[in-house]
């Protein structure tokens, strides 16, 4: 699990056509895994304190992701950038 | 390698579960389990949410839906602007919402986990709800995943009294205790479409100890 923090893991999402793709929630951040799990990439821009994520299946470039209080965050190109639905 | 989370049907089941730290299951409440809960920021969420749980987006991608501590929420928009979703709750004012599941191919159908009540479905976009817990060992479900493969097959992951990983093969209506799920608190349950060589697939368990995953054939 190459570069995944090991600590408390809040939310899990995996894409609906690419098994390989699943994103993780944790405190440091969102994780963005292309080899279902074996390496993690942290989202250089994305919010910390994230409580879950989900993948829109109809389009699944575009990930939502939200922190424990309810601040909602959107990425459109599959967790790279994030920014707060608003 | 990720951690196997518990033995296949033919494993033994103490040599996996052996890895998971024994100070797992006491972090329930601890520092790095509250962590989620400080905002350490001035953002500021949807002020009637408490503690959020879970998210979850529809199969035609319209509605998304998140679990808190104060109850269901539905969003049509986007995530802009939430409504509350009454949910059937004989003794609770409001239910905790652990964990949502919606199907992959039906928006109408969702599964919601609860804390207190254990599960609910809807079949019809989330007007009506019902009960879907005969079988299950307990009221308080932290996970919940639905087969990618086979919507009706789901595994759901009960803490406290009856505790274990439950499953189901025809939509709830029928729960069956399959394994004793990975050591420590679940906070997240998923199933991955990954073969497994053996006939199914992995079960990936998020936790108070990280992420791990499991061959769903117990």
């Amino acid at each position: 699990m190459g570069g995944l923090p090991t600590s408390t893991v809040n939310g899990f999402a995996v894409h609906p056509t690419n098994p390989q793709v699943m994103y993780v929630a944790m405190r440091d951040g969102i994780f963005r895994s292309d080899s279902a799990g074996e390496r993690w990439t942290r989202a250089a821009n994305g919010p910390k304190h994230v409580a879950a994520v989900a993948i829109n299946p109809k389009n699944p470039t575009e990930v939502y992701a939200t922190m424990a209080d309810g601040t909602l965050f959107r990425s459109t190109d599959g967790g790279a950038r994030w920014a707060e639905a608003r | 390698m990720l951690k196997l989370f518990s033995a296949s049907a033919a494993l033994a089941a103490a040599l996996v579960l052996a890895t998971v730290p024994a100070s797992a299951a006491e972090e329930k409440g601890g520092p790095l389990a509250d962590d989620t809960h400080a905002s350490g920021s001035a953002r500021q969420g949807h002020s009637s949410f408490g503690h959020v749980h879970a998210l979850a987006v529809t199969a035609d991608g319209r509605t998304l839906f998140l679990g808190a501590h104060s109850g269901l929420f539905r969003s049509e928009d986007g995530g802009r602007s939430w409504q509350p979703v009454a949910l059937p709750s004989k003794h609770h004012p409001h239910l905790d919402v652990m964990a949502v599941a919606a199907h992959p191919a039906d928006a109408r159908t969702v599964y919601v986990a609860t804390h207190e009540a254990g599960m609910v479905k809807t079949t019809d976009g989330g007007k009506d709800w019902h009960e879907v817990n005969a079988g299950l060992g307990g009221v308080d479900v932290h996970g919940l995943a639905i087969d990618p493969r086979e919507p009706h097959k789901l595994h759901a992951a009960v803490r406290d009294k009856g505790e274990g990983i439950f499953r189901t093969t025809d939509g709830g209506a029928k729960w069956v205790r399959v394994d004793d799920g990975p050591g420590g608190e679940v906070k997240v349950l998923a199933s991955v479409n990954i073969p497994t060589g053996m006939g199914g697939i992995f079960l990936y368990a998020g936790t108070a100890a990280g992420l791990q995953r499991n061959p769903d054939c117990f």
